[in-house]
């Protein structure tokens, strides 16, 4: 497997979104993420796909995700028509612990809707955790890249790098 | 060129049980891929892939730091969880070995930095008699650098192989 850097981001002072565009071909992209922090105590990584770089923010993204634990069972985490799709577990700002690799399908098709695998591992509320999955945008329009953003306030530290895979 | 680049390749034999791949991390990549290719061609048992850091003082990190969380897929039963909490090792980070093959692949991010944990995302499949999978997340509670990572069986030997390990080169 190759791949090709398309565009990235490293945060360094809070910012309230990254979002990463360059989407221009049928490729298969992947997106990673290293090190992300939020800047409330404990919160979420959530992703959005853009539309001419716009965040998409209609009620049409559904997930399917298993909820890795460390200390307690695995959860089935799942759901449908939201504005936003989960990208992350709780991450523990005081760990940098938001990590994730990410598979972007069909996202220059404008005919098809647009998929992205999950796989994510972050350390929160005193474990380990994962998640394990996909997530779907329900509208065939073509998308150009993707947006991360946390529940509230900001993302404080983390690189955020999108490839296509070659 | 590819922004994924090749930093190591180690090959093994029957009778390794344990493993050091060390000097792989530095500051030149935040993400790292392993995969591991073996097979136990002896027939031996069936034995968890486990996986330890190495300090910058070379020594293999085994103190009760390691949280890990699996799922193993089965293709006669139901799934398994597995989970443990403050352990010595990342238990079956790489899957299991298995008499007719195993491949998998770890992700392992900021091995590195001194201000974060150390993170995994791991895949294995292998096959005796049948094919398994396991999959699962690991953290390395320590704030610390480190420089390298262990591969251990916790039975039986890896067999004959090769252990690949990547860095995944981001362009500022």
């Amino acid at each position: 497997m190759g791949l090709v850097q398309v565009a990235t981001n490293t945060v360094t002072s809070a910012v309230a979104s990254v979002t990463l565009t360059g989407i221009d071909s049928d490729d298969v992209y992947m997106v990673t993420i290293v090190g992300a922090s939020p800047s409330s105590g404990v919160d979420e990584i959530r992703t959005r796909f853009t539309a001419s770089s716009t965040p998409q923010t209609t009620a049409n993204y559904d997930y399917a995700n298993k909820f890795f634990r460390a200390s307690a069972a695995f959860i089935n985490d799942s759901n449908t028509n939201l504005t936003y799709t989960r990208g992350t577990g709780n991450i523990d700002n005081a760990f940098e612990g938001g990590n994730g690799i990410f598979y972007l399908y069909n996202f220059n098709n404008a005919s098809e809707y647009s998929f992205m695998t999950i796989e994510s591992v972050t350390f929160g509320f005193s474990e380990g955790r994962g998640y394990a999955g996909g997530t779907v945008y329900t509208v065939a329009e073509a998308h150009n890249g993707v947006q991360f953003l946390p529940s509230t306030g900001n993302i404080d530290s983390g690189t955020f790098t999108l490839y296509r895979v070659v | 060129m590819s922004n994924l680049r090749l930093i190591n390749e180690t090959e093994f034999n029957e009778t390794v049980t344990n493993i050091n791949i060390d000097n792989v991390f530095s500051t030149d990549f935040d993400i790292y891929q392993i995969t591991l290719h073996c097979r136990e061609s002896g027939g031996g048992l069936q034995g968890g892939v486990g996986m330890r850091f190495i300090n910058t003082s070379g020594s293999v990190n085994s103190s009760s730091s390691y949280d890990s969380a699996n799922l193993r897929l089965l293709v006669d039963s139901t799934s398994e969880d597995r989970a443990t909490n403050g352990t010595s090792l990342l238990h079956t980070a790489l899957g299991f070995t298995d008499a007719l093959g195993t491949v998998s692949t770890c992700y392992i991010f900021n091995p590195y930095s001194s201000s974060s944990y150390t993170f995994t995302l791991g895949q294995g499949n292998f096959y005796t008699t049948k094919m398994q999978t396991e999959k699962g997340i690991g953290v390395f509670k320590s704030a610390e650098t480190v420089r390298g990572f262990n591969l251990i069986t916790d039975t039986g030997s890896f067999g004959s192989g090769t252990i690949k390990t990547y860095g995944l080169r981001v362009d500022s």
